[in-house]
């Protein structure tokens, strides 16, 4: 450790540093593993100075920062995301008809993502593939599967005993660069209630669990949406799978 | 918040909006406080959450809190904005105005008040001259050499002082326990 430089980690935590001494501090702590982690900490303590400092902005503020969010393009993810649970299984998922089978795969699906899974994804994927696989394996889980407009096929399993459902979707196409998927809870009258958006894995696969408020729905919806998604439905529904318990 | 940027990070907007809610008046507080002018401040404040919202799939929960990762940024716009701007003369005026407590505006804010105490007495227990290094690098936006002239000490002691007063407010504060 070269301790001249060390000793900068205070200076640079605040923003103190600038030009060719900025710069070498940032080299040295490329490869400063002791130097990182001490600024962690120098950087929580001084983040602390700076929340204290809090005031609240202008209310029109939030509109300008909204707005100009859904107009900005996002930059990729180091890792990629919605729900893994597939994104690793070695082999792609067959379609089949009912619960049972489908079960079997996505537990063992899930086995393998297990066991290769980055550390950091574990804790939080750990818990929602905990309850995708209580749905699937649910003694009163139902399906209903259809085809999707557009190319592939959703399937919706609900399980009332565990509160919750999952949706599924295999060799669904990938939506344009500026548009995603979006999913829907619907009620008789037809209101709709988001679920989320996803983008399929590469070979098209998607799980997304579904709240409790599933098991109060008549319909799920899946629509194409523009990037960031919608409010309310904007398009015609690529599926619509009827709720019935 | 972690959940919160997550989902930020898959273009889901409703997550975006509820995290601009979480950590708004923090970002644009601190700017305020850096900067001095509000129409600068909103400016800075802007700019941080769009890059919030563009970079938060780079965003590493092993490297850090997600408000520490947001106010580091926000930091580091509003100091490069308070160099590239202020004259000397502004800047010999902001020393002025930070003589005084860094706290005067505080009350008026919608941080607990709880947070608020002890951050007051994590300072209180500082050393005098680490206390002034620390609040002239942070809130005034200063360099290392800077404070070294206006406090008329060898910049050799200003690094020292900068760091010793951060570990021991971190030691204070166990922000990350």
């Amino acid at each position: 450790m070269n301790d001249d430089l060390h000793l900068l980690v205070g200076a640079y935590a605040v923003d103190a540093l600038e030009g060719s001494e900025r710069a070498a501090f940032e080299e040295h702590l490329a490869s400063c593993a002791a130097c990182a982690e001490e600024l962690a900490d120098l950087q929580d303590a001084a983040a602390a100075l700076g929340s204290v400092a809090a005031l609240a902005p202008p209310p029109q503020l939030r509109t300008r920062v909204l707005d100009a969010a859904s107009q900005a393009r996002q930059e990729p993810a180091q890792t990629a995301s919605v729900v893994p649970l597939q994104r690793r299984r070695r082999h792609p998922l067959a379609w089949v008809a009912g619960a049972a089978a489908a079960v079997v795969m996505l537990v063992a699906g899930g086995a393998t993502w297990r066991a290769i899974s980055v550390e950091q994804e574990l804790s939080l994927l750990r818990a929602q593939a905990a309850d995708v696989t209580a749905v699937l394996a649910a003694p009163d889980a139902r399906t209903e599967s259809a085809a999707v407009a557009g190319g592939g096929r959703g399937a919706v399993v609900v399980a009332p005993s565990q509160e919750r459902g999952v949706f599924v979707g295999t060799s669904l196409p990938a939506p344009a660069p500026d548009r995603t998927y979006q999913l829907w809870l619907l009620d008789a009258a037809g209101r709709a209630t988001s679920v989320g958006l996803f983008r399929p894995t590469g070979d098209g696969d998607a799980t997304v669990a579904l709240p409790p408020g599933v098991l109060d729905a008549a319909t799920v919806g899946l629509t194409v949406e523009p990037s960031g998604g919608s409010r309310a439905p904007t398009t015609e529904p690529v599926l619509a799978l009827p709720v019935r318990l | 918040m972690g959940d919160l940027i997550r989902r930020t990070s898959l273009g889901d907007e409703e997550a975006f909006a509820d995290l601009y809610d979480a950590v708004a008046a923090q970002v644009y507080g601190l700017a305020l406080r850096v900067l001095r002018d509000t129409a600068h401040a909103e400016e800075v404040a802007q700019e941080v959450m769009l890059e919030v919202w563009r970079t938060a799939g780079r965003y590493d929960p092993a490297r850090g809190r997600p408000l520490t990762w947001i106010l580091t940024l926000t930091h580091g716009r509003a100091v490069d904005r308070v160099r590239s701007q202020h004259s000397a003369a502004a800047r010999d005026d902001r020393a002025a105005r930070l003589t005084g407590t860094p706290f005067d505006e505080v009350a008026e804010t919608v941080v607990a008040r709880l947070d608020v105490e002890r951050v007051r007495g994590a300072l209180a227990g500082l050393s005098e001259p680490q206390r002034q290094a620390v609040t002239l690098a942070y809130y005034g936006g200063y360099t290392h050499r800077e404070v070294a002239d206006l406090l008329d000490v060898p910049l050799g002691t200003v690094k020292t002082r900068l760091r010793d007063g951060l570990i021991r407010l971190r030691n204070t504060l166990e922000v990350r326990s």
